[in-house]
């Protein structure tokens, strides 16, 4: 029963798969043709999303400054082990291996993905007994990996040296429900945010102690965020109102040093934010949006948003697509929801 | 004539219905009592254990964790070795502030004419600063070579020699009771006499002690206060292979979740007997009242103030509550001694009961739990009762 | 001593309004002995409430003493009731828990004056009820049972005694035992008394009889 079940599943899949390669063809052959007949540059890169379905998503996309418009090919999935969720990601800095964290089972699956669209989990390390529901992530200028942890409220300290034997080093920062982490520059400040503080906060990486805070809007869950490709500006999410089912996911621009808020960026209503980052020169931003009310909806999206015009330039469906497809209607209950929440981007 | 009196007849003439109602208010009571009593003991105990290992981390060879935790809760000799050289890198984690070994071995019920079941501990009395203080108030001087210092379980008194590994030991005090297993029955030697120890085994004893001369079992560590001791176990666990660092949460820990379970089943029943019982009391107390129409009526008329009638009611409730509320207590006392046994097996630990004081408190906060409910379920017939026109009660309890 | 001035009660039932007591205006001096007759539901037990403050009426006053009742608050009414009137009822009103002897001091239990056992023994022996101090009410006749009850009407030395049948159910011995009594309290210590009856022999013994039909005074 079991069995016939898997290859049901995996029947299901080749049509997928299928249309990714042909997806994958058609990068190959498109985006060089019109490089050749535009000045702007053409943004390809593999996207990789932390989700709670059990498995880690991605997708290559392309996004095309001439026709201010984006592309996305099939979404493939590599599933985890025991199907555990996560919210975390975070692609090493020679774009060789991707840290996945596991939610409660504090699990750290190291993922190659020198093969872009066939990652494998090539090592498996446990952090802790206790769960950690690790949210955000970033790797400082000392080459260590760092995640924050909802469940315990704190930030890890992991060294990478050896990607296929991550080591925890040590821990600090400790605030309620912490979700993103970001460490600046050299290293001597750490940024984070906390989902029921609502609230930013800086602290000095040496004493550990908090130098700054901001509340950028109101009672909402500040989420996952990356730096600007200058280093100059936290990109942070946020489901934007909170309560009613229905968000307005935004994404606040916020001066990396002063912890000022420089900006915001409204998604939309029925968008909830959970990640955002740009293309390498910093033109465009991509955001995890989860469409909300979830149990109508059960999907996320990337979106695509000219950082000049503040426009959304297009969307890619992320959950629902690839659900459709292989025929699955997961079911959205307490704790284990349809959603991306990272993003990491090997960019090309 | 006492108003009282009345109240207590009136009480009497049902006396199978106040007594269920005081049946019921004793359950409440007795669960409450015993059960805030029971938590409390379990928790003293566990933080009494954690308090009375001195230091804020333990670090023990990796795979040991689980087996260190049942030898410090529960007392189960059990012995694991690392090599001493963890010590000095113990000592260059930062953070770190003191750290002192110690090594454990088990005697063996082989030999003639030792005692079973005794854990050997061996310490480093130049940098000790956990058992220093036990022993000072024991013996108020350092120990020497081929002395023990023995806990209160154990039955030999000063001055016997015993041996162990063909070491004879001389018992120069014992500890007083402290409650942990893992103390009251340990004897306490230097770490010279356990080196001894282990080479006289390979000679001159029945057992070998199959322990390298440069073995410790733990690296007790006390830590700079601006490190907490959750980092500084990520530190020492980075910084040396091999080994895992308890912290006193991870020692108390598993017992701490357990304890969550019995505190929210004992809570979640409490609870919800608690409003029943208010509600049986509020029903009972109506009917109570709704019978005894005319009776307030004509008191009513004899001249009884609204306020004589919603007293007679309520010191009711409060009588009924008082002897449900001591009944509590009786069979929550009597509950507790009979089950002391069978929770101590149940969480492998010292029972130790709290301190009087709390017990009082317990007690105190138990019957004024059920002369609460006794009131507040009482209240509102009473006041209804107090507020009915005197010929309409006399005539409509006809 | 009670001064009745267009007294009114009205009862509701349901969507029906009937007057029980309909415009009643009557003066009792004191230490009269009033009777007020008629046949059921006429209104006789209703107005007797209304004297002794225990309803309030839809309109009318009724001053005892020079005070109006329903000008003055529920303690202070409590207490008038306790120091100034008692009533006496057809029915078992003797509360079972206690014995004879404190079922006649329990109003003592809410008054200012002192009334010990002594007194309460004293008034049982006046009922003739002397050797059944201890007794429960279980234990007594009716008509011993309405001996202790008229007992107890006395313990606080009232003024005015309001009796409700006081004779219905019993025997013609005991019932000229009990006017006999009736009189001799008059008489001895200048009670005021208004009974509501239907029996001719209590109403003939009494110094004025008010006859009721449909909430109103007809005979004075």
């Amino acid at each position: 029963m079991k069995k016939k079940m898997t290859r049901k599943i995996a029947v299901s899949f080749v049509p997928i798969l299928g249309g990714a390669l042909l997806a994958g063809g058609v990068f190959l052959s498109g985006p060089e043709q019109v490089t050749a007949q535009s000045a702007k540059p053409v943004y390809k890169g593999t996207f990789y999303s932390a989700t709670r379905g059990g498995h880690m998503v991605f997708t290559k996309i392309t996004i095309d400054p001439e026709r201010d418009m984006i592309s996305g090919s099939t979404v493939g999935r590599l599933p985890m082990p025991n199907n555990e969720q996560a919210d975390a990601l975070q692609m090493s800095t020679d774009n060789k291996y991707i840290f996945y964290p596991t939610w409660d089972e504090s699990m750290l699956y190291t993922i190659d993905i020198q093969d872009r669209l066939n990652p494998k989990v090539v090592a498996e390390t446990k952090i802790f007994d206790e769960a950690t529901r690790h949210c955000g992530s970033d790797i400082g200028a000392d080459g260590n990996l760092y995640f924050s942890s909802m469940a315990q409220g704190d930030i890890h300290k992991l060294d990478i040296s050896d990607p296929l034997k991550p080591k925890l080093m040590d821990r600090g920062y400790k605030s309620t429900y912490l979700c993103n982490v970001k460490v600046p520059g050299q290293g001597d400040k750490v940024v984070t945010t906390d989902m029921k503080e609502h609230k930013m906060y800086q602290y000095d990486a040496k004493s550990g102690k908090r130098l700054k805070e901001l509340k950028p809007g109101g009672d909402e869950f500040l989420h996952r965020g990356h730096f600007s490709p200058d280093g100059k500006t936290i990109y942070q999410s946020s489901t934007g109102s909170l309560g009613d089912g229905v968000h307005s996911g935004r994404i606040y621009a916020v001066d990396t040093d002063t912890l000022e808020l420089k900006d915001t960026l409204v998604i939309g209503h029925n968008y909830d934010v959970h990640d955002a980052t740009t293309t390498p020169d910093g033109k465009y931003l991509i955001a995890a949006a989860r469409r909300t009310p979830a149990k109508e909806f059960k999907d996320s999206e990337y979106v695509v948003i000219n950082l000049e015009t503040k426009k959304t330039i297009g969307t890619v469906s992320m959950c629902a697509g690839c659900h459709g497809a292989s025929g699955v209607d997961p079911e959205v209950t307490q704790g284990r929801e349809v959603f991306i929440c990272g993003i990491q981007v090997a960019w090309e | 004539m006492h108003p009282l009196s009345l109240s207590t007849k009136n009480l009497t003439r049902k006396g199978f219905r106040s007594a269920a109602l005081v049946f019921a208010l004793a359950l409440v009571v007795c669960l409450l009592f015993a059960g805030a009593i029971a938590v409390k003991s379990v928790s003293t105990s566990i933080t009494l254990g954690a308090q009375r290992l001195g230091a804020d981390l333990m670090i023990v060879p990796e795979g040991y964790e689980d087996t260190a935790r049942t030898t410090l809760i529960a007392g189960k000799p059990s012995v694991f070795y690392m090599p001493e050289s963890v010590l000095d890198r113990v000592r260059k984690v930062k953070g770190v502030r003191r750290a002192t070994p110690q090594l454990f071995i088990q005697s063996t019920d082989f030999e003639c004419c030792t005692y079973v079941d005794v854990l050997l501990i061996a310490f480093d009395q130049q940098t000790d600063f956990t058992i220093g203080s036990w022993l000072k108030e024991a013996i108020d001087r350092p120990l020497a070579d081929n002395e023990t210092i023995i806990g209160r379980s154990i039955p030999v008194s000063t001055g016997t020699t015993m041996k162990y590994f063909g070491t004879p030991l001389t018992v120069v005090g014992d500890l007083a009771t402290t409650g942990l297993e893992y103390i009251d029955h340990a004897a306490f030697m230097t770490m010279a006499t356990a080196r001894q120890m282990i080479r006289n085994s390979r000679v001159d004893a029945e057992q070998t002690l199959d322990i390298g001369e440069d073995m410790i079992s733990t690296v007790l560590v006390q830590l700079d206060p601006a490190i907490t001791p959750e980092r500084a176990k990520v530190f020492v666990e980075y910084e040396i292979e091999g080994v895992k660092a308890l912290t006193s949460q991870d020692v108390i820990g598993s017992v701490k979740r357990q304890l969550q379970v019995l505190i929210r089943t004992i809570g979640g029943i409490g609870l919800s007997l608690w409003l029943i019982t208010i509600l049986l009391i509020g029903i009972v107390f109506s009917m109570a009242v709704n019978e005894r129409k005319r009776e307030i009526g004509l008191l009513r008329a004899m001249g009884a103030k609204r306020k004589n009638i919603f007293g007679m009611i309520t010191i009711e409730a409060v009588l009924l509550s008082l002897a449900g509320g001591v009944l509590g207590l009786v069979a929550g006392g009597f509950l507790l001694i009979v089950c002391r046994e069978p929770m101590r097996n149940a969480f492998k630990l010292p029972s130790l009961w709290p301190e009087p004081m709390f017990i009082f408190l317990a007690a105190l906060f138990a019957v004024g739990a059920a002369l609460v409910s006794g009131v507040v379920a009482a209240a509102w017939p009473a006041y209804k009762s107090s507020r009915m026109e005197p010929y309409q009660a006399i005539r409509k309890g006809e | 001593m009670i001064k009745i001035t267009s007294l009114t009660k009205i009862y509701r039932v349901g969507k029906e309004m009937f007057k029980a007591v309909d415009n009643v205006s009557l003066n009792i001096g004191a230490g009269e002995i009033v009777s007020i007759v008629g046949h059921s539901g006429s209104g006789k037990t209703t107005l007797l409430s209304l004297m002794g403050g225990l309803t309030a009426p839809d309109s009318g006053s009724v001053v005892v003493d020079g005070v109006n009742l329903w000008s003055i608050d529920d303690d202070q009414l409590a207490e008038l009731r306790n120091s100034k009137m008692n009533f006496i009822y057809q029915f078992a009103s003797l509360l079972p828990t206690l014995t004879a002897l404190e079922n006649v001091l329990l109003p003592t239990m809410f008054s200012r004056r002192k009334k010990d056992k002594k007194d309460a023994a004293r008034l049982l022996d006046v009922v003739g009820l002397a050797d059944k101090a201890s007794a429960y009410p279980a234990e007594l006749s009716g008509g011993q049972q309405r001996r202790v009850a008229i007992a107890r009407a006395f313990i606080n030395d009232p003024g005015i005694i309001l009796a409700d049948e006081p004779t219905g159910d019993l025997d013609e011995d005991t019932e000229a035992e009990i006017i006999g009594l009736f009189r001799h309290m008059n008489r001895e210590q200048g009670i005021t008394f208004v009974i509501v009856t239907h029996n001719t022999a209590l109403a003939a013994a009494t110094t004025r009889t008010y006859r009721m039909t449909g909430g109103r005074i007809v005979v004075a």
